[in-house]
């Protein structure tokens, strides 16, 4: 009975047990009381001042409707003044009829259901039904016939919210007793939902509170800790285990350097400042020289009555932040050090950023550009390449990524520079780019050293030529001098000559005879002496010869000359079958003694070329013919075939030998640098390697096949039309 | 003249032999001349000869080659080498052809002259 007390409002039956068996007071009495109490108040309107209640749902049970039946359509009717009464309630009704005790129990336990009314039953049924009524169910009303007191009294035995008599003021009284149930019931209904809510948000928070990892203390105004989560028993365990661990003062339980900086804090914030404080960082060294930091919040609760404290150990997060920081520094110390530059391009192609080596590069030889070089297009210093665009474009436009291409700049003071540039595109985790990162060196110096190196090996292909050289020089060094040396006899004995026939010519004015005679004889004796018929003719012919002599020396040296001779700067129409044979020309003159030229020339049109850089080609693979040939070890001359033609759009050019040919494991090295077969000092280990750069620069090719013991066959295929115009980096 | 020793001048340019055979002129000897070492042993073949004055740079047999051969086939004959570039010649091979002397191009006719006189057994002036 007491917890149907606690659910209603109505005085009715909380009491009335107590007035009937403590006072000996009339249930008849007590319940005419109350029905006459409910008219008057209802004839004051105090009732009609509630807000309508909306639908309202009643379970209805009137006699003959006991357990077992189920048959809805015989279900008997109900009586006509209830009907009446229930249309009074003024708000709208919605009866249900409950079939069994079972159909019944399961109506009750719906919370929308608003009112159980068991009109005039037996007394036995309607303990039953009572029974079945659960005790956090709807209120139930019993209808009792006028005056009996008795089946009142077992309907508020038997749990009953409230009896109503069938008397004459039944259908005024009913609707009264009917909207005081109900309202007291949604009222109730109402808290229990709202207690609920509560509860749950209670648990939701606690389990926070609990789970968050983050330590959270609260101190009343004493400093004496009132309560603390997991988290912070765990980052502070309390010092004496049991119960008492719970009035642990704060500073007893932390480390000094955070309890002081936790009470410093508290002076300087007024204890009623209930606002959030922003996160303070307190450093503590620990006692194995370690230092922890946390990070603390705190605020006042209670209108400063209590505080609630948030510590977090931000130690491991701090050292990872320092980690970054440090790793961040040590990428952009090597960025901004590097002697490669980088720029970082974005997907509008403009640079989003460079490193001092890509702004050093950039602005040239003038200092600094002005504006500065991110937010500048590339279009602005790297160049198209012919009809292509450029290495960064295309991985731009294609994710193209490039390793060490050749392509030009142009710096803001205005020079075209050769520049290696390796460039590729920027994906984040999904494979999307976001721009292109780029890396390039500045290849002047190296593109002046290679053509040094290339002067060089010019130089060194003729040095191989030393010994054929000095033969072909000393031989008509060797003749012009002593030719001088006999000239200067034959002068000599002329002159001795010359005085003779001067005395004769002296003496035959003198017009004595036989001096004259004298003298004559003379002048036939010093002209058989000295062989004057030999010496007349053979002067002329010593000079004749020594003039060749001269000649021959003449050609040479300028043969070397011209072949030694730096190219022009830009490409000229070249004749290659000139070239060629000019070429050949030297190796001939110099080697003429082992080897035999075969020469079929085609008919070439003229490319554009460097021509001194194409004879150095035909210089080198002219001089390992002929030192292929030389190899041989026999005494037979060699054969070298020189042919050319035009084929298709390009300019053939063979050059066959008869030598050892190459070893079939060398041939696939012989283009490399330093590679030789050559005894130290006969050979660069460049020349191969040098030819194919210097072909491969005119757009053209080396193709090579020998055989062992039989020869080899060089091959240069040049094309009509060279590469476009890379003076700068040709150079 | 019959009695003159008979010197051989072996060299493939025919203007070095004219300025030999130049600068000789005046010396008791018979001088022959081949163009390379296949006429040189023609010559050899032929008659007595004293001594062989060979450049080494040649067509087909080189200097050093011939006089090594002339050494085994005629040991009587005495040979030297007159070269441009004397310092490419392997010892070995010079010590082959066991030499009387050597002269380098361009040469001085004086020396050319004692040398040759030593060689085939005359008084110097």
């Amino acid at each position: 009975m007491i917890g149907r007390c606690e659910r209603t409002h109505a005085i009715g039956y909380s009491v009335w047990p107590l007035l009937v068996h403590v006072l000996g007071y009339s249930p008849d009495r007590w319940i005419r009381l109350q029905e006459w109490l409910r008219i008057a108040m209802h004839k004051n309107k105090i009732l009609e001042a509630e807000s309508p209640l909306g639908v309202i749902r009643i379970v209805v049970i009137v006699p003959g409707q006991g357990a077992g039946r189920s048959d809805e359509a015989e279900l008997p009717p109900m009586a006509v003044e209830t009907t009446a009464g229930l249309a009074r309630l003024g708000d709208p009704v919605e009866l249900l009829r409950a079939q069994s005790p079972d159909a019944l129990r399961l109506l009750c336990a719906d919370s929308s259901i608003d009112l159980v009314l068991l009109d005039r039953l037996d007394i036995a049924d309607m303990v039953d039904l009572l029974s079945e009524i659960q005790a956090t169910g709807p209120p139930s009303v019993v209808i009792v016939s006028d005056g009996a007191e008795e089946e009142s009294l077992e309907a508020f035995r038997a749990g009953a919210s409230d009896c109503v008599y069938f008397g004459p003021e039944f259908e005024r009284v009913l609707p009264l007793v009917l909207l005081e149930q109900v309202r007291g019931w949604r009222v109730h209904r109402q808290k229990r939902v709202s207690d609920q809510r509560i509860q749950q948000l209670e648990g939701l928070y606690a389990a926070i509170v609990t789970e968050m990892p983050t330590g959270m203390v609260v101190l009343d105004p004493g400093g004496l800790i009132v309560a603390e989560n997991a988290e912070f028993s765990r980052m502070f365990p309390p010092q004496n285990s049991g119960p008492a661990a719970a009035s642990e003062f704060l500073v007893a339980r932390i480390p000094i350097a955070l309890s002081e900086r936790i009470e410093k804090e508290s002076v300087s914030h007024s204890g009623t400042d209930s606002s959030r404080a922003p996160a303070e960082v307190v450093r503590v060294e620990e006692v194995e020289g370690e230092t922890r930091v946390y990070e603390i919040r705190r605020r006042a609760i209670e209108e400063g009555a209590r505080r609630i404290f948030l510590i977090s150990d931000v130690t491991e997060s701090e050292w990872l932040t320092d980690r970054l920081d440090v790793a961040r520094r040590e990428t952009r110390d090597i960025i901004e050090n590097i002697n490669s530059a980088l720029i970082v391009v974005d997907l509008a192609g403009r640079i989003s950023f460079a490193n001092p080596a890509a702004e050093r590069i950039l602005a040239g030889e003038d200092g600094a550009l002005s504006d500065g070089v991110s937010g500048r297009q590339i279009a602005d210093w790297f160049a198209a390449e012919d009809e292509d665009s450029n290495p960064i474009e295309a991985c731009l436009e294609n994710g193209t990524r490039s390793r060490g291409a050749e392509t030009l700049l142009l710096r803001a003071d205005g020079k075209w520079i050769p520049i290696g540039l390796s460039c590729s595109p920027r994906l984040d985790a999904q494979g999307v780019s976001h721009g292109v990162v780029a890396v390039f060196q500045d290849l002047s110096e190296i593109k002046e050293l290679e053509q040094q190196v290339r002067q060089t090996e010019k130089m060194a292909s003729i040095g191989q030529l030393a010994a054929g050289v000095a033969h072909e020089v000393n031989n008509p060094m060797g003749f012009i001098h002593a030719n001088l040396h006999q000239m200067s006899e034959y002068l000599g004995d002329l002159n001795k000559y010359f005085e003779a026939t001067d005395r004769l010519h002296q003496v035959a004015m003198e017009g004595d005879l036989e001096v004259i005679r004298a003298a004559a004889d003379d002048v036939r004796v010093l002209a058989r002496e000295i062989d004057l018929d030999y010496v007349r003719a053979d002067f002329e012919k010593a000079l004749l010869e020594s003039s060749e002599g001269a000649d021959r020396i003449r050609h040479i040296v300028k043969d070397l000359r011209d072949f030694s001779r730096a190219d022009l700067p830009a490409r000229t129409p070249a004749d290659l079958n000139q070239a060629l044979d000019s070429t050949a020309n030297i190796v001939f003159t110099m080697m003429k003694h082992r080897v035999e030229f075969e020469k079929d020339y085609g008919e070439l049109p003229k490319i554009a070329a460097y021509p001194m850089q194409i004879k150095q080609v035909f210089m080198n693979l002219l001089v390992n013919a002929y030192q292929a040939i030389e190899s041989r070890g026999t005494d037979e001359p060699g054969v070298i075939r020189l042919e050319t033609s035009s084929v298709d759009d390009e300019v053939v050019i063979r050059i066959i030998d008869s030598g050892l040919g190459i070893a079939e494991d060398d041939l696939p090295h012989i283009f490399e640098p330093f590679f030789t077969t050559k005894p130290v000092g006969a050979g660069t280990g460049l020349g191969l390697s040098t030819s194919f750069s210097i072909v491969e620069r005119h757009g053209g090719r080396i193709l090579v096949e020998s055989e062992v013991g039989r020869g080899a066959t060089f091959e240069v295929r040049l094309p009509l039309v060279g590469p476009g115009p890379d003076e700068a980096a040709g150079r | 003249m019959v009695d003159e020793p008979v010197v051989l001048l072996v060299d493939d340019d025919p203007h070095v032999l004219s300025a030999l055979r130049r600068g000789l002129r005046r010396e008791k000897v018979t001088i022959q001349t081949a163009r390379n070492a296949r006429e040189a042993l023609e010559r050899l073949a032929e008659g007595t000869i004293a001594l062989v004055i060979s450049d080494y740079c040649m067509p087909g047999m080189s200097g050093v080659e011939l006089l090594t051969m002339i050494r085994s086939d005629w040991p009587s004959t005495k040979r030297m080498l007159l070269s441009g570039w004397t310092d490419e010649i392997p010892a070995a091979e010079l010590n082959a052809a066991d030499l009387f002397g050597m002269l380098s191009k361009p040469w001085d006719d004086m020396e050319l002259r004692t040398t040759l006189r030593r060689a085939v057994g005359l008084a110097n002036d």
